[in-house]
């Protein structure tokens, strides 16, 4: 029985470090993550998750003008997620 | 094809002011005869009548004959065409879609009805019903809103129920030390150069996911469990990306569109210099403009899946319905 235990304690932080490794981030954890830093940039309004040109899965930025600055300030990819800028405008309540 | 439309309409010419003048026709026209109730290639002289009855009733002169100049004629039910009533005009009783606003705001749109402890009331946005947080319990709420000519009391429809806070975080800081700060990094940046300009900001991230209100309708027959244009909803889904949506509201009617972002971390400006930022919205493309917030927006089967209350000429921002309805404890 102890024999049991001990096996078990042996093998479960190798299952939960291997799943750390390879595991990939998902888009939603990724976005969560970044979208602070992203919000703070000039000119950013949103940050959410749509699909880019190619129909993949991709962290959209909202941007109230174009505003080269900011950007160029930007990442194309996030952990591996293309990031896409759009321009959406300034958002009011409506 | 093109030779035997041309006909077509000449007989109609000719025919057009016997035909309106029957009893029950509402209107004429060549379409396509149908058939057990399926579009046949045949062209017809089309009769739309308010009521179909038999031709055993009707007398010779009403009866829509089976052939006009040897070309046949078609007679379907449309019942009574009526001008459609804008939506910023006074309805009773009031369908989802059309103007509404608490006494002090200018005008946004009834979304639905909801259930609140078994009671129907009115759901619509935090900035239409409730004025952006300064309005209290039992305030008056008027349809059409204020700006579409609606006054108190002759057109009070209901009273503020309940709402859900807003958190607005971008009101400009009172802090003098934080305004110095900024002035002084703003003045540095003008020397550096920068076109980035500070603004001193309570920064109290507090995050919101819904705009959302509830009013008591005054009585239960003023309301109607139905939207304009759209009809009666269908329960309600989880908004997913790509889905096909639309909406009936007061300034641009009923739009259609496609849920282009979800999970959505948006700031939307509440007047000059007031934020408020939300997350977990949903967004679609250009959808709607000032008056419209409070709409209800829903997918093709009629599923409920957002309320909408923000925009820009480009984009659309909704609240997902079950944050809605969890806030408020309310059901379809």
């Amino acid at each position: 029985m102890i024999f049991r235990l001990l096996i078990i304690l042996l093998v479960l932080p190798a299952i939960a470090t291997s799943e750390d490794s390879n595991m990939p981030n998902s888009i939603e954890d990724v976005k969560a993550q970044h979208e602070e830093r992203l919000l703070q940039l000039p000119g950013v309004v949103t940050v959410g998750i749509g699909r880019d040109e190619n129909g993949n899965p991709a962290i959209m930025v909202g941007l109230k003008r174009s505003d080269p600055e900011t950007e160029s300030q930007l990442p194309t990819l996030l952990e591996g997620y293309p990031v896409v800028v759009r321009i959406v405008g300034r958002i009011k309540a409506q | 094809m093109a030779q035997e439309l041309t006909t077509m309409k000449k007989v109609l010419k000719n025919h057009r002011i016997q035909l309106l003048d029957r009893s029950n026709v509402v209107a004429s026209g060549v379409g396509y005869k149908m058939t057990g109730g399926q579009k046949t290639s045949a062209l017809s002289i089309v009769c739309s009548v308010s009521k179909k009855v038999a031709a055993s009733q009707l007398s010779s002169t009403d009866l829509v004959p089976a052939t006009l100049d040897g070309m046949p004629t078609d007679v379907i039910e449309t019942g009574v065409i009526r001008a459609l009533q804008s939506p910023t005009e006074k309805h009773r009783p009031a369908p989802g879609g059309v103007s509404i606003g608490h006494r002090d705001i200018t005008a946004g749109t009834l979304g639905c009805l909801v259930k609140k402890d078994g009671r129907s009331v009115i759901l619509s946005n935090n900035h239409v019903l409730a004025n952006s947080n300064a309005a209290e319990i039992g305030d008056p709420i008027l349809q059409p809103g204020p700006h579409d000519g609606g006054r108190y009391p002759e057109d009070h429809i209901a009273d503020l129920e309940q709402f859900v806070p807003i958190d607005i975080i971008g009101i400009p800081s009172d802090c003098p030390t934080a305004k110095g700060i900024a002035s002084f990094l703003n003045s540095m940046a003008r020397l550096l150069g920068s076109s980035v300009q500070l603004q001193a900001i309570d920064m109290q991230a507090t995050e919101n996911l819904v705009d959302a209100a509830i009013a008591s309708p005054l009585k239960p027959e003023d309301v109607k469990d139905e939207i304009l244009q759209i009809g009666t909803i269908q329960g309600s889904t989880e908004g997913e990306l790509g889905m096909a949506i639309k909406k009936s509201g007061r300034t641009t009617g009923l739009t259609t569109g496609e849920i282009q972002q979800v999970d959505v971390t948006v700031n939307v400006q509440y007047g000059e210099g007031k934020i408020a930022q939300f997350t977990d919205q949903l967004m679609g493309g250009a959808m709607s403009q000032g008056g419209d917030s409070g709409s209800a927006v829903l997918d093709e089967s009629n599923h409920l899946v957002g309320l909408l209350f923000a925009g820009s000429d480009t984009t659309t921002i909704m609240n997902r319905i079950q944050n809605v309805f969890s806030a408020l404890g309310v059901s379809l």
